[in-house]
Order: structure tokens, then C-alpha cells, then sequence
């Protein structure tokens, strides 16, 4: 019984695995990638969506398997915790990185992958659980600190290796994915953030 | 040799260093030749095409190229070398030829036993007895503005004479059609390794290759390994937060 009543209360993670399947049966069909894809000229012309549908395009099996394990681990957790951040980080973090893309890349013809939305899951999970009062803070602190080394060092140091890949790795998604999470959760919870910043600056 | 290098017997090339504009733009085309060929009829059109596309095929499956143009043998002229190759670089706007080559013998004659293959990197000698097939069929990759030769991916194919002279025509044709089989498949084998080793090449020796983007590219936002071990810490968290 008391299992059945756990289970009745556990959240489905909907919207996490209705972008999961999408993102695979885009995988799956050429038509739909092209249709989902980001594509500049496209944009151009007026196919705005494909600001936001490129995040769910992707253009090998390991760039898919790769990025829809981090996104589907990371969605059930926001989703479960947080339904409503969830939807508007994830709106907010795949409109920003197709924006960005669109206004600052222009050599970028085309574009596809969901490490931008990932990485800004990532870094709201971790901030919500470094603002935490539990002893698990610094699990969480130790997390969002090396996310924001890697982040940083992908900007400076990343040199692509074009032979190897099908397309170009673009680190710039994960750094805007990094700021649509800190302004997101400063939006959704400003005085946990405050402290957090304050605790910060008072480490020696 | 006689196609890149007319009326040269031993070309000194004195290549530049290729600028490799990624991804690759390849064409692929059949070596024309100079007068008949003593192959039979084996390798028709339809072979060659088909030939052709199989190679192209492996080309496609490489990260590194963005596109293959089967070029028909009629763009090709005899002897035409590298202005020949510059005017398909212009028409199908190909920074990389594939040319493939094709050469086969049939020792049929008893005072002929040896054969020499002329090939970009030198002879090939064959020996033969009588009734022997050798098939040897040949792809190298160049790039056109350099002239430097990328890489070269040969298929070899003897067989050894089994005819008598109740059945010599039939059996002939009959290891003709394998040795092209042969040498076919053998071709590809070499190709798949030679596209791998290319890849790693050009990686390891900028100063031999150098390497740009084209100006509109494909770009993709993709995790690491690095950050499956995020997510798995940030399981990890939440579950022993859960449990209290």
C-alpha cells in the first residue's frame, strides 16, 4: 500500500520525455530534421521557429545519445522538483541560444543540438541545491563551481577538431545556456541567490 | 601517370601545401584512356557508375566531407591533367578528385609473362604464367589547387590460370569478372583504412596540411563525456537529499 501511495504521488516527467521523444523521432526522420533544424537563410525568410526547434535536432548518434542523457537526467530532476521553471528554462535557454546564434554567428549556416538547454538545467539544478540548507550544499557548490570551470575553459581554450565531427562544436551554447539558468533562478528565487553570492564573498 | 603527367615517364612533383577547406567538397571520376581497352568488355558503363558510387558511398560515411559529385567520364579528357582537373573544380565546385584507375591483363600470350603497372607512386611489376588474370584497380585523392596527393587506396587481384583450350574464352571471361570483384573489394578494404589514416594525418602534421572552416558552417552544441558525470553527480545529490 505504501508503495502504491509513493508511486501515485511520484510526478511523470511528461514534458521531459515528450521533448525526448521528439528529439529522437527528429533524429529518426529526415523530413522533420529538416523542417526542426536551425537554418539561417530559413530564419531569414520568416521560420522563426527554428530559433527554438534546433535545439532538438541533432546530426550523429553520439552527438544524440550524449546530449539526450544529460537532457532526459537532468529534465526528470527540474521537472520533478520545479514544473514551472522547468518549461520557462528550457523555453527561455533554446530561444536565447537560436537568438545569439542568429545575431552574433553569423557564419553558423545551420545548427542543431540540446547541450545549451542542458547546460542551463544543469546549473539551476545546482544553484537550487547550493542555496539548499541540507549537508548536501557543497555536493552542490563543488558542482556548479567545476560546471562553471568547464564552461569557462571550453570559451578559452576549446580548439574544434574538425576531422573528427560532422559539424562544429559550438561551447558558446553552453555559456548562454549558463546565463539563461543564473537569470532564471534569479528571477524565480532572488533572496536565495543573494545569500548564496554573500556566502561567496565571505569564503576565504 | 599518363592522365596527371602526359608525356612524362617519371613526374618530379613538387606539390604545394593544401589548404583543406572543411568540410571537404569531393568528385569522384573513372581515369580515361588512351585507345581500346584489352579488358574484355567487363567494366562497362554501368559497372563504372556503379563502381564509382560504392566508392562514394565510403567517402560519405567521413566526418570531414561535406559532399561527393560523381563526375561522368565525359568531362574527362585523355592526358588532360591538372588543367583538366581545374576546369571540374570550376564546373562542380570539387576541391578534392578522387580518380580512379583501372588496368587488367590476361596473359594469354606464352612469351609475355611479366606486366608493368605504371602508378602514381611507381611501378608494379607482375608476374604471370599462362592464362593468369591480374586486375588492378586503383583510387588516388588529390587536391586540385596544391596538386598534393592526399592519399591512395590500391585493390590487387591475381588469379591463377585454370583454363584448357576447350574452355579458355569462357573461363577467361569468367576470372575476369572476379578479378575485378577481387580487386574491388579490396580497393574499398584499402580505402576505409586510407580515409581513417587521412583523418589522422592531417591531424597530427599542420605543417603539411593546412586546415580552415569553409565560410558558412554546421555547428552543434554538444555535451561531453565531462558532463555525464555532472548529470550522474547531480543524481547522485538528489537521491541521497531524498532519502534525508
Amino acid at each position: 500500500m505504501a508503495t502504491t501511495a509513493r508511486m501515485m504521488r511520484m510526478r511523470v516527467p511528461i514534458c521531459t520525455l515528450t521533448v525526448a521523444l521528439t528529439a529522437g523521432v527528429v533524429f529518426a526522420v529526415p523530413t522533420l530534421e529538416a523542417l526542426f533544424v536551425y537554418n539561417r537563410e530559413a530564419i531569414a525568410h520568416g521560420e522563426l521557429w527554428r530559433i527554438v526547434t534546433g535545439n532538438a535536432v541533432h546530426f550523429s548518434a553520439a552527438h544524440f545519445a550524449l546530449d539526450l542523457a544529460g537532457f532526459v537526467v537532468g529534465g526528470i530532476l527540474l521537472e520533478a522538483a520545479r514544473p514551472r521553471v522547468w518549461t520557462i528554462l528550457c523555453i527561455a535557454s533554446a530561444a536565447a541560444v537560436g537568438a545569439l546564434l542568429y545575431l552574433a554567428q553569423p557564419h553558423v549556416i545551420v545548427y542543431g543540438g540540446l547541450s545549451g538547454v542542458v547546460t542551463a538545467v544543469f546549473i539551476y539544478l545546482s544553484l537550487q541545491g547550493a542555496t539548499s540548507h541540507t549537508i548536501y550544499r557543497w555536493v552542490y557548490i563543488t558542482i556548479l563551481v567545476a560546471l562553471f570551470a568547464k564552461s569557462i575553459a571550453e570559451l578559452v581554450v576549446f580548439q574544434p577538431d574538425l576531422m573528427s565531427s560532422a559539424f562544429v562544436p559550438l561551447p558558446q551554447v553552453h555559456a548562454v545556456g549558463a546565463a539563461v539558468a543564473f537569470l532564471v533562478f534569479a528571477g524565480t528565487r532572488a533572496p536565495q541567490l543573494t545569500a548564496l553570492l554573500s556566502s561567496a564573498r565571505r569564503a576565504p | 601517370v599518363d592522365f596527371l603527367y602526359p608525356n612524362v615517364r617519371e613526374p618530379v612533383i613538387a606539390p604545394g601545401t593544401p589548404e583543406l577547406k572543411l568540410p571537404l567538397r569531393v568528385g569522384i571520376a573513372f581515369v580515361p584512356t588512351l585507345g581500346a581497352r584489352h579488358d574484355g568488355g567487363i567494366l562497362t558503363e554501368k559497372r563504372r557508375a556503379e563502381l564509382l558510387s560504392e566508392v562514394a558511398a565510403h567517402f560519405r560515411k567521413s566526418p570531414f566531407v561535406r559532399s561527393i559529385e560523381v563526375i561522368p567520364s565525359a568531362y574527362l579528357r585523355p592526358r588532360g591533367g591538372f588543367a583538366n582537373l581545374n576546369q571540374l573544380r570550376t564546373m562542380y565546385g570539387v576541391d578534392v578528385i578522387a580518380l580512379v584507375s583501372y588496368d587488367q591483363t590476361q596473359f594469354t600470350d606464352q612469351g609475355l609473362l611479366s606486366l608493368t603497372y605504371w602508378t602514381i607512386v611507381g611501378a608494379y611489376v607482375v608476374k604471370g604464367q599462362k592464362n593468369d588474370t591480374h586486375t588492378m584497380l586503383d583510387t588516388v585523392v588529390y587536391d586540385i589547387a596544391s596538386q598534393k596527393l592526399l592519399f591512395r587506396a590500391p585493390g590487387v587481384s591475381q588469379i591463377k590460370g585454370s583454363a584448357t583450350l576447350v574452355n579458355q574464352s569462357e573461363q577467361l571471361r569468367t576470372d575476369a569478372e572476379v578479378g575485378v570483384k577481387q580487386a574491388t573489394t579490396e580497393m574499398i578494404k584499402n580505402l576505409d583504412t586510407q580515409l581513417v589514416e587521412f583523418r589522422a594525418k592531417v591531424k597530427e602534421r599542420p605543417e603539411e596540411y593546412r586546415v580552415v572552416r569553409t565560410e558558412g558552417y554546421r555547428g552543434g552544441g554538444m555535451l561531453g563525456d565531462v558532463m555525464l558525470l555532472f548529470a550522474a553527480a547531480l543524481a547522485t545529490a538528489a537521491w541521497l537529499r531524498r532519502r534525508g
